[in-house]
């Protein structure tokens, strides 16, 4: 009777499962316009407006800016282009610059787009600095002031020259809607709102830690998106991630692909792996206001004792590249073309013992005054690839008798501790923000920055190069001084830049293929929905041909590697099913035989 | 009489405990709220005013006695504060939340019971027989794996190698309607039900085994035995008795149930109560910690009380106030 019941259940769920997989949605397959792509991320960003984002998504700015349009686009460009501006006129020195609006130009809600909200939208942002890029007009440059010249002129005034207005704060800074944002007071409150933006995404739903749905924008002026409808599903679980993806219930990850998974992802037929460029960097700060990493030449020898090279080859799998003492990513238009970081710690060692640090009877390094070097490593525990780091360099700085303790711990708590000063070194990485920005320096180790955050480095040498910079209006005598901050930076250096990794992402492209590697932007940037820009047919067949071609070219590499990866699927793969099939088998038939006897036994 | 006044108020005190600690613990991590909404580069970048604003936005810049005042009061009136991370009113959050965890909680309970209780008496009736070493070694097995990694198996074989079920969320990312929808939904909730079940599933059958075996023991069985009642007969009074601890077991184990839905939950991006605390955690959002850990508290020391209250129901002997087990 119960067994019967229970034979009921299991085929009404057997047959439940079947309906719903047969139910389960094929991915859209149109040429021209996609109805539907699936792009999931790994958290909640509130209602994508400057007020309520949260960078949890893993998206950095392309929702926001999915949904928002800036005067230039993109902040990562050395030239950026018109966008919501038509064009922009400096006065002599730089100061105010009069910005044309393109005309005709609406909101979602079919409101004029005019030169009332850009001059709102700076007044707005100026006077309520919480928002993420506030910090654009009222630290550097600093705003003063609008003036409305007709619905589409606008005259923007800085307190010092502003060289540089398209790139920054004019690709940065979102415009905002006057007749919504004009009635709120405390923007922080109103994160819980639909928003009214003017870009190719309107945002129609969202369920905090779920998923957010756009549509598409028909009347956007760079041509309708070609993806009516985007949905984004957050998946908090790496794992989880990759399945869904590898199953097709997602149609593209915006969180990168960890270097162990590259390999295994290429060979899957139906997903494909694309090399972006956001220009990311690891670094190692320094506490440089407490003994011994105050002192340049120490922080010099732990540069010398970091061997670079094998922290890509082990942590990255050789998909990166080692950090140079200029700090500044190699592939930017700001970074010295030349730059290196040595590894040499015979030097490191000599130089130690120059500056007082001898090797205490014990091995380990002492200060000139006989106190044994105690040094702790801040990491992010949620990090794998830091926490690797952090295990090597401590390994490597014990080579010349330093005494590093890696300490991993959960951001907040990481957060809390490097502000108020409870470590000596800590791992951190920062992207297009350091690397792209002409005022990077002055924005992560300038005078603006007081507190330990970037590690209290505060040099007034340092800061007068910068100062001098950022209101320099000529651009070659302008990146010349980057080129010397970037040299003093690297004699002194307040940081060591570890490695910057290659990064990839993931998508489907039977789903969707107008995905394209836009330099600084992911998967996401809002280019890869417009017709002007996202990659089309004739790109993918010439970036098949030239696969082909590189293929024809090196045969023999190219079987190694689907060797090697035959093997490592093996390794990996193949223990988990026995396992799991195993287990399965073995209880199956525990329960079977022993049903069967049972009966034997009852009859 | 006494007797209830004692148990009720013995979990009273508990509850006061736990709207204590409620409050504490999460201020006594480190680290706030301000960190996790802006990034390094920008967190870093605050004057103190403008990090004075932001807490005061919160309710944060009240002296640590004021914020507790508010908080019983918030209790009392049933609404608690505003969420910093989500800018919305935690009662709102966690009443949304709260449905999902219900589901995967109470069908992975009952699925646990079900399974457990019926594998145990199946091994308890052939005890020391082959199948039931082998069932116990299973059972075994399964109580020793943390959930969190059967998740994971789960998702290898029944989502990656066949393709059965999804792995995100609890409801489908495309709008459905009707049956359809209420199919994929139970499709989402099998994976995580099934792992959670992991919690509690070898804890069940560990103690319905040796529970049926000791009833197999007592004398009533030999009655029964003597007056020729069939085994199958025989097997069914003692499994009626030995079914009382099982019971009060299931309701024990709520709260590991719940404390483990927050595992499980993450992993398969499970809109419930366990993710929104996860997430509050890693934001250290105080209003939200303490407003969902107060309704688990409420939830699992009710849960309590209630097995505690429905034990005489269940055993005369408790009720006569003699012997048996307490």
């Amino acid at each position: 009777m119960t067994s019967r019941g229970a034979a009921a259940l299991a085929l009404l769920a057997l047959g439940l499962a079947v309906i719903g997989a047969a139910l389960a949605p094929a991915a859209a397959q149109e040429p021209e316009r996609v109805e539907r792509v699936t792009a999931a991320i790994n958290g909640w960003e509130n209602n994508l407006t400057p007020y309520g984002i949260t960078f949890q998504s893993g998206a950095f700015h392309e929702m926001i800016n999915l949904v928002h349009d800036t005067l230039y686009w993109s902040h990562y460009a050395e030239e950026p282009e018109p966008w919501l501006a038509e064009s922009a006129e400096p006065n002599e020195d730089h100061t105010v610059w009069t910005v044309q609006l393109r005309e005709g130009v609406t909101w979602h809600d079919g409101e004029d787009l005019t030169a009332d909200d850009v001059a709102f939208s700076y007044d707005y942002q100026f006077d309520n600095p919480s928002a993420r890029y506030s910090h654009h007009i009222t630290v550097l440059p600093e705003y003063a002031g609008a003036e409305v010249l007709d619905e589409h002129t606008v005259e923007l005034r800085f307190e010092e020259p502003v060289p540089r207005f398209p790139l920054v704060p004019a690709a940065d800074l979102p415009i905002l809607p006057e007749h919504v944002w004009g009635d709120i007071d405390q923007p922080r409150d109103a994160v819980d709102e639909l928003p009214v933006g003017s870009g190719p995404y309107e945002l129609v739903e969202m369920e905090s830690d779920e998923r957010y749905v756009l549509e598409a924008n028909d009347d956007y002026f760079k041509g309708a998106p070609l993806v009516e409808q985007l949905v984004l599903p957050i998946v908090r679980d790496s794992s989880a991630a990759f399945s869904a993806l590898r199953t097709g219930e997602i149609d593209a990850l915006v969180r990168g692909v960890p270097p162990e998974l590259i390999a295994d992802l290429e060979d899957e037929p139906e997903v494909e792996v694309l090399n972006i460029q956001t220009y990311e960097g690891h670094q190692l700060y320094f506490h440089a206001q407490q003994e011994p990493t105050s002192d340049a030449a120490f922080r010099r020898a732990v540069g010398l004792a970091v061997d670079r090279e094998a922290l890509v080859e082990r942590v990255l799998q050789g998909h990166g590249r080692p950090g140079r003492d200029e700090f500044m990513h190699p592939d930017s238009y700001l970074a010295k073309p030349e730059g290196a970081g040595e590894f040499d710690p015979d030097a490191a060692a000599t130089q130690l013992d120059e500056a007082g640090y001898e090797v205490g009877d014990d091995g380990v390094r002492q200060t000139p005054d006989g106190q044994p070097i105690e040094l702790t490593l801040l990491v992010n525990s949620f990090d794998p690839v830091q926490v690797r780091t952090a295990e090597l360099v401590s390994e490597q700085l014990g080579e010349i008798g330093l005494d590093v303790q890696v300490e991993g711990v959960d951001p907040g708590t990481l957060s809390d501790q490097r502000d108020s000063g409870e470590f000596d070194l800590w791992i951190g990485s920062l992207n297009n923000h350091m690397h792209m920005d002409p005022d990077a320096f002055y924005h992560f180790f300038g005078p603006g920055i007081t507190g330990l955050t970037f590690g209290g480095y505060d040099n007034p040498e340092f800061n007068e190069l910068m100062e001098r910079a950022a209101v320099t209006a000529d651009w070659d005598e302008r990146l010349q001084l980057i080129h010397e901050q970037q040299d003093f930076f690297a004699e002194e250096l307040p940081a060591v830049m570890l490695f910057y990794p290659d990064e990839y992402q993931a998508y489907r492209p039977a789903a969707y293929d107008g995905w394209f590697a836009d330099p600084g932007h992911l998967l996401l940037t809002k280019r890869a929905f417009l017709p002007d820009y996202a990659a089309s047919d004739e790109d993918s067949a010439e970036a098949g041909e030239a696969a082909e071609a590189a293929e024809a070219a090196e045969p023999d590499d190219d079987a190694e590697a689907a060797d090697a990866a035959a093997t490592g699927d093996e390794a990996g793969g193949l223990p988990w099913s026995v396992l799991v099939a195993a287990v399965a088998v073995v209880a199956v038939a525990g329960v079977v035989i022993g049903r069967r006897r049972t009966r034997e036994e009852d009859e | 009489m006494p007797r209830l006044v004692r148990v009720v108020g013995q979990y009273a005190l508990v509850l006061l405990a736990a709207v204590v600690l409620n409050f504490a613990l999460p201020r006594l991590a480190p680290g706030d709220v301000v960190d996790y909404l802006l990034p390094p580069a920008e967190s870093g970048a605050l004057t103190d005013e403008e990090r004075a604003a932001l807490f005061e936005g919160y309710g944060l810049d009240q002296p640590t006695h004021v914020q507790f005042v508010e908080y019983v009061q918030g209790l009392v009136r049933g609404d608690f504060l505003m969420s910093a991370r989500y800018g919305r009113p935690v009662r709102d959050l966690v009443l949304e939340r709260l449905p999902w965890t219900v589901l995967l909680t109470g069908s992975a309970t009952l699925l646990a019971l079900t399974v457990g209780a019926f594998a145990g008496f199946r091994s308890a009736w052939r005890r020391g027989r082959s199948s039931d070493v082998s069932t116990m070694s299973g059972f075994m097995v399964a109580d020793s794996m943390p959930p969190f990694f059967v998740a994971l198996l789960l998702i290898l074989v029944f989502s990656v190698h066949l393709g059965w079920f999804p792995v995100v969320g609890a409801v489908p990312v495309v709008p459905m309607e009707g049956l359809a929808f209420a199919v994929e939904v139970a499709r989402r909730a099998v994976l995580p039900v099934v792992s959670l079940s992991f919690m509690t599933l070898g804890t069940m059958y560990l103690v319905a085994r040796p529970a049926l075996i000791s009833e197999l023991r007592e004398d009533y069985v030999l009655l029964a035995e003597a007056k020729g009642l069939s085994p199958r007969q025989v097997r069914r009074h003692a499994q009626r008795n030995a079914l009382l601890p099982v019971s009060t077991l299931t309701l024990m184990n709520l709260g590991t149930v719940v404390g483990g839905a927050t595992v499980i939950e993450t992993v398969f991006s499970y809109p419930g109560l366990g993710l929104l605390i996860y997430e509050s955690v890693q934001a250290r959002d105080y209003p939200v910690l303490q407003g969902a850990f107060f309704i688990l508290a409420v939830t699992v020391v009710v849960a309590n009380l209630v097995a505690d209250l429905l034990y005489p129901l269940f055993d005369p002997r408790v009720r006569r106030g003699v012997g048996g087990l307490r």
